[in-house]
């Protein structure tokens, strides 16, 4: 009896090809649009991810300097730029490194600088920092070796390139032992670091790293203002970060004088972000599959309309009212249906070409498709019901009057 | 002969324009099992709503209606489709096909909604094109049939369901007087093998083909009498 229901389902669709395809229409744009957006938004929310990944989730960023957005900081009125604090020394790093939860610290200068091998220059950024750094932001090394502490101690002329600089500087031949200026100065290539993948936006391997002490005799000593640490992974993120607030705010005497960053709230903060975003925009979207639910409750009242004779003879041979409401329900539904298999397919299509022309990865979520395609099924019903109950409930005597 | 059905003083009125207007004012007759009774009179005589009561289209405002043992003017819609789909079958008189199906689909209609299986469904559906001599039709659409040829097919849909009672309105109301005179064959045909048909008209001379007529006008029945040969 379904079997048949859906064949005469099938023919009167057919029979009216070119309205069904623009009714179908709407819910196709509606399903193709959540899979889309939603995809593109889950996209977003990984390459946001993998690229705060890459720098060391357990990454926490200390720097000093003047605040004044700082949470629980007193308003000021004055208009005066405060006067800045004092940099860190080297032994106030070394206490921020042993703080508990705490596995690694190395302090980071970062600036940017002319490195040159002959004629060939390069502009890139340059880290002034210490040994620790390379296992803070998870760098590997591929050549030679890290920054050793002898060499922050001794501010010995080396430097560690990243594979990008590398390979811009030295093409494929093998750097290490030779010399790269730095602002004119000499320094000796001691290692070269293992590429890490590029994300959206930023490349982690243009870029060179030397003793902080170097980095201090190069571009003059401005003090430490920035320290990156590593938090244990057992560590209880939240609890590091009071911590280190406690021993800044008892050196520098102001919450407004320094700011403590932990990666990993960053991640779950834009994550939150990302995921509310692509909720809405799945939202927005589903909004116009029920505008599509209305297109196609529009077309069945009107194919109830039409089709009312056709309803009068049904019912005059023997078909019940609940034969008649199946037959239009599932009518809609099969419109519904098939829009919503067009528009799955259109959608992950659609997620892919716009993935590869913004150069994100765009993510189909399969429960995300699932959910769409029932929810087109959903609009069916429910925007069939009440042209099915309106042909069911038809007189079969007036039915049949009608011309 | 058992009596089929019995109308007794049937009324039907409908509101219109706020006042309820009598189409029918009190009819009562019967029908005996294998009779062919036509029903005689001028349009606007109520002969449609009759048989739109008598089919079960559509229920009287007063008044009782027998038909063998069920009494079926206060019955529910749902229990009226049930005599509708196993007790009667209709003939109209602008064929009432449905012209997205073919002549075997259209008479295996009826059989779907009986719940039987496709290949019983069709195999019936051929056996009653075959009786009406359309076997050589049966992928035919309705717009590739003559006028007759689609009467036919309606009629062989009423057939399909072997209902006891056929009820057919102005069956020749759309045809030419040839292919009328076929279709008035077919149907005394039916009535020698036993069939009970109910035919409705306004012609004379079709009416002269069942075995007896009912004259109704103004909604009433004016004259019943036995045609005589």
């Amino acid at each position: 009896m379904i079997g048949q229901t859906l064949r005469i389902s099938f023919r009167a669709i057919w029979a009216q090809k070119v309205r069904s395809i623009l009714t179908m229409l709407g819910v196709i744009i509606g399903v193709a649009a959540v899979i889309a957006l939603v995809s593109l938004g889950n996209g977003a929310q990984q390459s946001i991810t993998s690229h705060i990944q890459s720098l060391g989730s357990n990454l926490i960023d200390v720097n000093v300097g003047y605040n004044p957005f700082a949470a629980g900081a007193a308003a000021t009125t004055s208009s005066t730029p405060p006067t800045p604090p004092p940099p860190l020394t080297p032994s106030q790093v070394a206490q921020l490194g042993s703080t508990k939860g705490i596995v690694a610290a190395a302090p980071v200068m970062s600036g940017s600088a002319t490195l040159a091998v002959g004629d060939n220059t390069l502009s890139s950024s340059l880290d002034g920092t210490s040994s620790a750094y390379a296992s803070i932001l998870q760098y590997h090394v591929a050549e030679g070796r890290f920054l050793s502490p002898l060499d922050v101690q001794a501010a010995n002329p080396v430097i560690v390139l990243g594979s990008g600089d590398a390979s811009s500087l030295f093409g494929a031949a093998n750097p290490i032992g030779d010399i790269v200026t730095v602002n004119g100065i000499p320094l000796h290539v001691i290692g070269v670091l293992a590429a890490k993948p590029t994300s959206a936006g930023s490349n982690p391997n243009d870029f060179a790293v030397i003793p902080w002490t170097t980095y201090n005799q190069i571009f003059g000593d401005n003090g430490i203002t920035t320290v990156d640490l590593s938090a244990a992974k057992s560590a209880n993120v939240n609890n590091v970060v009071d911590r280190l607030e406690d021993k800044l705010l008892n050196w520098l005497g102001s919450s407004q004088d320094f700011t403590v960053t932990a990666q990993s709230q960053i991640l779950s903060t834009l994550s939150a972000v990302d995921k509310v975003t692509t909720y809405l925009l799945g939202g927005v979207a589903s909004i116009s599959l029920i505008v599509g639910g209305i297109g196609i409750m529009n077309i069945m009242l009107v194919s109830v309309t039409e089709r009312t004779r056709e309803i009068g003879i049904r019912k005059a041979v023997g078909a019940s009212t609940r034969d008649i409401l199946l037959q239009f329900l599932v009518e809609s539904l099969v419109l519904s249906g098939v829009g919503g298999l067009i528009g799955v397919a259109g959608g992950v299509a659609f997620s892919h070409v716009i993935g590869q022309a913004l150069q994100s990865t765009a993510v189909v979520s399969v429960p995300m498709t699932i959910v769409a395609f029932a929810f087109a099924l959903a609009v069916g019903l429910v925007f069939g019901l009440w042209p099915a109950t309106r042909a069911a409930l038809m007189r079969p005597a007036a039915a049949l009057r009608v011309d | 002969m058992a009596t089929l059905l019995a109308l007794d003083h049937i009324t039907k009125s409908y509101p219109m324009a706020g006042q309820e207007v009598p189409v029918l004012k009190g009819i009562s007759f019967s029908v005996q099992e294998g009779e062919f009774v036509t029903i005689m009179g001028p349009s606007g005589s109520g002969k449609t709503t009759l048989m739109h009561i008598l089919g079960c289209l559509d229920v009287p405002t007063q008044g009782e209606y027998h038909f063998r043992n069920m009494e079926l003017a206060h019955l529910s819609e749902m229990q009226l489709t049930r005599v509708r789909r196993e007790q009667i079958g209709f003939v109209f008189q602008n064929f009432n096909l449905l012209t997205t199906l073919n002549a075997v689909e259209n008479v295996a209609l009826p059989l779907i909604y009986q719940r039987i299986s496709r290949q019983e469904q069709y195999r019936r559906a051929r056996e009653a094109l075959a009786r009406v001599g359309l076997e050589h039709r049966l992928t035919y659409r309705p717009n590739q049939m003559s006028g007759g040829q689609q009467q036919r097919v309606a009629i062989a849909r009423a057939l399909v369901t072997r209902p006891p009672l056929i009820l057919a309105d102005e069956p020749t109301g759309n045809l030419d007087s040839q292919t009328g005179l076929e279709v008035l064959q077919l149907f005394k045909e039916l009535s020698q093998e036993g069939h009970t048909i109910i035919m409705i008209t306004h012609d004379h001379d079709v009416a002269k083909w069942g075995q007896r007529i009912l004259e109704i006008k103004d909604g009433r029945i004016v004259a019943d009498r036995e045609v005589t040969a």
